[in-house]
Formats: C-alpha cells, structure tokens, sequence
C-alpha cells in the first residue's frame, strides 16, 4: 500500500476490443504484469495511486485504484465477467471515437456490471481523442449525448498518445466514488 | 466455455511465481539510461562548431558509454566527446570526463567508453559536448532529431568555441549508458543461543541489498566449529549454488532482501558449557565483479552436554523407551511436516488487499497488484474448472511454495509458504481467518474502501509465524481468539542476532527441537 493511502477502491475498466482501454491506463499507473494475461485470463489489474481533495475538507487524501482491465472481446463467460465485476465501486467505460459502434457497446457494458455492482459512480471516456479534427468534436459529443440517453455527464475526450484529460478521468471516479461512500456510509472511526 | 489446458494454468501461475522468484539482474556497466534514438539530418562538428546535447537522468547512476549517431566525413579523425555540466542552461566550462573516438565514415552508433565511471546525480542536467578540429570538410557529423521535443528533458546547442554557447534548434540523437551499485549489508541470526547435545539451530542468513543496481556476485562461506555439525540449508531458494562445503554463491544479487536458512546440530562429544562459534564470511562484487571488502559475522552457540546417563536396569530403560519413542516418531513427524511461511495476504472478497506480511521483501511486486492477480486467478479457476458448483479454490502449488488459501464470509487469506504442512498451519489459517471474520466481518461486509476501518487487522498477521499478535491498538469487537500461540517467543532469535531486523527462522518456534 502505498504509504498515505487513505481509500483503495475496485474500478473496473470496460469497452470494446481495441478502444484503447489498455493504452489508456498504461499512461499513468503502475502496470506489473504483461498484456498476456488479460487475453488469458479475460481480465488484468493495475494500479493508480492518487491524491485527490480530502472530502471532510482541508488538503488531500491518498486513493489507490485498483483497475481492473475488462478484456473488451465477447468471449468471456457472463458468469466470469460477473465475479471480476463483483465488487467494483466505480467503472470507465471507454469507446473509441471514430468507431460509433463502439460508443453504442458501451452502454451495454456498463448495464452490465451495473446488474452485478448496482448503479457505481460511471464516466465515459471517448479515447483517440486526437484523431478528431476541432470541428468533429461538437459533433461527436452530440453523437455520444443522443447515444447515450442515461449520460449524465458528458462524455470526457481522452487519449492515450497524448496523454489528455487521463489523469482527470482517473481522478474524477476517485472523488465521484468517496464523495458517494460518504454519502451512503460516513466514514467510521476505527474499526 | 471451452475446458482451458493445464498449461494454461502454468501460466496464470506465473505472476504468483514472481513473488518469490530469485534476482536476476544483469552484472555489467552498459544499461541504457537515457536516450533519444529520433533520425532526422545530420549537422557538421568541425574546428568553428562544437555540438552539444544537455540530458537529466531521472535516476542517478555511474556513467559508463555514450552513443552518438555520427560519422566521419573525413579520413582517420577521431571526434572529441566531452562530459561537462551544466552553468546557466549551457555546457560548462570543465570537463568531467571525455574521451576521443576515430569513428567510420558510415553514419551508426559511435561508441565513447568513459573512464573513470562519473557518478551522475538524478534530475541534474548534464551535457556532451562533440568537437573535432579538423575543418568543416573533415569533420564529422551529428545526426539531430528534426525537433526540440524529441528529447524533452534536454536541448541542443552550437558553440564556435566550446565557451560562447547558443541553443540550437533540434534535439541530437545520443545514448547515454551507466549502471547504478548495490548498497549490502548482512547479518546472520540464530534460531537459539543455546543448545543441549544433539539438537539443532537454524542460522539465518540476511543479505541486503538497498541499492538501485544488482551485486555481481556475493559469496558465503561459512566455517562450523567442531561442536556444530551441519544438517541442512535452503540456499538454492533463492539462487544460491554451492561451490564448496558450505561455501555459497549468490549471482546478480537484485535490490531487495534475501534469506536462507542453514540448519546446524550441537555435537554430543563435546565438554558441558563448549562454546561454538559459527563463522560466516561474506565477499560481495559490486555492480560490475569488482570485489568488496570482506564481510565477517560470527555467532556464539552454547553446548550444554551433561554426560552420558547414569546406569539404569534394563527394565527402567525398556519402559522409559516407550514414551522417549513416541516422542521422537512424533518429533520426526513435525519436523517433517514443518511449513516455514513466507507471505501472508489478507484480501478482501472482491480483491483488494486488506493487509499484508512479508517474511522476505518481494522487490518491483506491487503487492496490491498481487493481491488482486491473485483473486482474478481464483475467479477464473471457478469459472473454469467448479461448473455450477461453487466451490473455492483452497490452494495452488508451484515448485516449492504453496499458496493456502482459507476463504472467509468477506475476506480471503492466502499464505505462501514453503515445505509441508502437517495441518498446523492450515489450523492457524482458518482460526486467524475466523478472528478476522470475528473483529472485522460487520466493517468488511459493505466496507467502502476506508483503510482506516480496517487499521489493525495486519497486526493479528503474526500469529502465522507462531507469534503473539500484537492487538494492543486493536479496538476488536469482542470475541477471543481462540489462536493457540507458540511456547517460545521471538526473543531467541533476537537475542542471538548480530544486527538488522529479526525473522523468525521457523513460524513454530515452540515446535523446535
């Protein structure tokens, strides 16, 4: 544990095939194991660890995430998804922007493990940002928006070339997932 | 789902593998550092134009080799390569270390060997400053990168002197090698400072390395006074050959702290009160093979031997045998089922690891990235191989470890241990994961994430090595434990130690002897 962690939380990283999830969290987060094993075992973890705004105020507190990368072919048994999803207090869904198909899978994964780990804190990543020209942007923001009836957020232009906006997604589930522990269960003392 | 192979679950075993797996750095002074390996056009290094590259290594080390991407435009002229540091965003004007190369007129990697090693610092900006001074026509040629963003940590820059500098516009392609050196110490301790004739000791033997870079070799020997005899050792678990009676070599010796156990008896031929003194003479290389001072650590075994027994009729010995005989089959029993543990996880049901103990360091693991690998494994152990039952997966076995696994209503533990378990351990595990359940089962059942709630719980962790958990700052929620402690404590090997951190050289010490 990394020495001033506070929260460690399951996250869970899902999508189609090759949208990039992997490519995503390898820009920031410590990454042991080869690819290999998600296409051997249909899934593979990492970790990020993080520090975001203290929320009973004053400072920062430490979270580890503890990412676990869905592997985005369909092979993998639904009762095997379930146990990896088991758990899991906060997911990114991730789709590949200039493949639209992709952005209509993700609302299915996301059903998907909401079935097994209930309504988590949810952000959408719409990765290989950087192939977008400017003008595209709006449009596919409002692709994503009319795709996605259940977004409530927008969705959050990330790449993993350049690295934009992923710390942020990563750091916003963080908060999205304290914020929300405390407000169905206030933290307790020790245990 | 298709049945996976067995092979397969060879290699989901690999990552388990690796927590215990021996270093296996590499022993030479050529690791690649810092580099920038972008080909765009070459730029002249002649009598008026000295080029020079600034880089910052994010980690210090000892510089060994540079690489430029050059060659010579001229016949047999050898192109300067100077190290110097940094003074206001440009080269100094001292030279640390350089050297000159006669390089091919083909353009490739020209290689500048450097000697002494210079000790470079992290985050420090250094320069290689190339000069020859041969006219344009003869000189050579430093291939740049296109861009000032090839290499952002570092810039190029032109000078027609070596002293007046102006930056130039693109990055130069350089490879910068060096090596970093351990950093050992060692200590040996003893399972018992005193022993009655026959009985036997375990040494434990401690290598540390807190150093970046791997030792090349290190070397113990170790010399038994005549009232110790020796019995066994386990050095090979972690790399160690014997290339002699009890002389050991240890290769690429990696970051971290390594341990063995050697197994010695007290002679039943020596004097009441003999006191032995085991020897234990350490050689370390550094990095690179070159040898360290030698290392000697010593540690003294009192012999008590109260002479042979007096003469008793053969009927008090014959009745006497009995219970001296089931004792001994009894002993040879445990002795033969004894487990030594090695790491212990407690991981929560959906895989977050709750708390952890090591008897050894595990280096580069991340042992939150284990925990979780581990209970991916066993989900698709189920998946695979339970069918509609549910039916947890209770072990794994690889080499000489074991993986134990005692599954709880909301967490899992897993000891990693080597050697046979007669069922003690497997006792201990289900009744720590029963105090867990016990103490913590309400806060883990819907647990947020808060490691604050589960602050303690690596406290009751001991208790696998036969230890008295320490549950002084646990605030548990009622039950007693119900865990049967060890008779002897950890202060035996404490006492005995000659320095550094004590490790229980058995996790039943009352089981000893």
């Amino acid at each position: 544990m990394t020495v001033g962690t506070t929260f460690k939380f399951k996250v869970c990283l899902v999508g189609e095939a090759a949208v990039g999830k992997t490519s995503l969290v390898q820009r920031f987060v410590l990454d042991q194991f080869e690819d290999r094993y998600t296409s051997t075992l249909g899934a593979k973890t990492t970790k990020a660890d993080i520090e975001i705004a203290d929320p009973q105020g004053g400072g920062t507190v430490g979270v580890s995430l503890l990412i676990w990368d869905i592997m985005g072919e369909r092979q993998v048994p639904d009762r095997l998804l379930e146990a990896y999803f088991r758990g899991t207090q906060g997911v990114i869904a991730v789709c590949d922007v200039l493949r639209v198909p992709t952005i209509d899978r993700m609302q299915d994964w996301v059903q998907m493990l909401y079935k097994v780990a209930g309504p988590v804190p949810t952000l959408y990543a719409a990765n290989k940002a950087d192939l977008l020209q400017e003008a595209s942007v709006t449009f596919v923001e409002a692709e994503l928006k009319a795709r996605l009836s259940s977004l409530h957020a927008g969705p959050i232009f990330t790449s993993a070339k350049t690295g934009e906006n992923v710390r942020k997604i990563f750091s916003r589930l963080a908060e999205e997932i304290v914020r929300q522990a405390g407000t169905e269960s206030p933290v307790a003392g020790e245990a | 789902m298709a049945q996976p192979a067995w092979g397969v679950l060879l290699v989901l075993l690999f990552p388990v593998a690796l927590l215990l797996a021996a270093p296996t750095a590499r022993a030479d002074p050529y690791h690649l550092q810092v580099g920038n390996d972008v080909l765009g056009t070459e730029r002249a290094v002649y009598g008026q134009q000295w080029v020079a590259q600034s880089f910052a290594p994010t980690s210090g080390f000892f510089l060994s080799r540079i690489e430029l991407y050059a060659r010579d435009r001229g016949n047999s002229g050898a192109l300067s390569l100077e190290v110097r540091a940094d003074s206001s965003g440009f080269p100094a004007a001292a030279t640390l270390v350089g050297t000159s190369v006669n390089g091919p007129g083909s353009a490739g990697w020209l290689d500048f060997e450097l000697s002494p090693y210079l000790e470079l610092e992290q985050n420090r900006t250094y320069w290689i400053v190339a000069s020859d001074s041969r006219t344009q026509s003869n000189g050579y040629e430093w291939w740049r990168s296109g861009s000032d963003t090839a290499y952002p940590e570092g810039t190029g820059a032109l000078s027609p002197d070596g002293v007046n500098w102006t930056y130039d516009t693109e990055d130069y392609a350089f490879r910068v090698y060096g090596f970093q050196q351990p950093d050992l110490n060692f200590t040996v301790t003893a399972s018992r400072l005193t022993l009655d004739a026959g009985q036997s000791a375990e040494f434990s033997v401690i290598m540390r390395n807190a150093g970046l870079g791997s030792a090349s070799s290190v070397s113990v020997n170790v010399s038994l006074p005549s009232g110790l005899t020796y019995v066994d050792d386990d050095a090979a678990f972690i790399g160690g050959v014997q290339v002699g009676p009890l002389s050991y070599r240890f290769a690429n010796l990696g970051p971290g702290r390594w341990s063995f156990q050697l197994t010695v008896a007290a002679s039943d031929n020596v004097s009441d009160g003999t006191v032995a003194e085991a020897r234990f003479a350490f050689e370390p290389t550094d990095h690179n093979g070159v040898p360290w001072p030698r290392l000697v650590e010593t540690v003294a075994i009192t012999i008590r031997n109260t002479g042979p027994a007096p003469e008793w009729p053969w009927w008090v010995l014959g009745l006497a045998g009995i219970p001296i005989g089931g004792g001994l089959l009894l002993l040879v029993r445990r002795r033969l089922g004894r487990a030594t543990v090695e790491e212990v996880f407690v991981v929560h049901r959906d895989g977050i690891l709750l708390a952890h103990q090591s008897k050894t360091l595990t280096p580069d693991k991340d042992e939150d990235i284990l925990a979780a690998m581990l209970k991916t494994v066993q989900d698709f152990v189920q998946e695979a191989f339970s069918g509609n039952e549910s039916v947890p997966m209770r072990g794994i076995q690889f080499g000489a470890f074991n993986i134990l696994i005692e599954p709880g209503r909301t967490q899992n533990l897993a000891v990693v241990y080597r050697g046979r378990d007669d069922g003690t351990l497997a006792v201990r595990a289900k009744e720590l994961s029963q105090l867990i359940e016990t103490r913590y089962g309400r806060v883990l059942e819907s647990w947020s994430g808060d490691m604050r709630e589960v602050r303690g719980l690596r406290d009751l962790l001991p208790v696998l090595w036969g230890r008295r958990p320490d549950v002084s700052g646990v605030r548990g929620q009622g039950e007693e434990s119900g865990i049967h402690e060890g008779g002897a404590s950890l202060a035996v090997s404490r006492e005995a130690s000659t320095g550094g951190d004590q490790v229980p050289t058995s996790p039943f010490p009352d089981e000893e002897g």
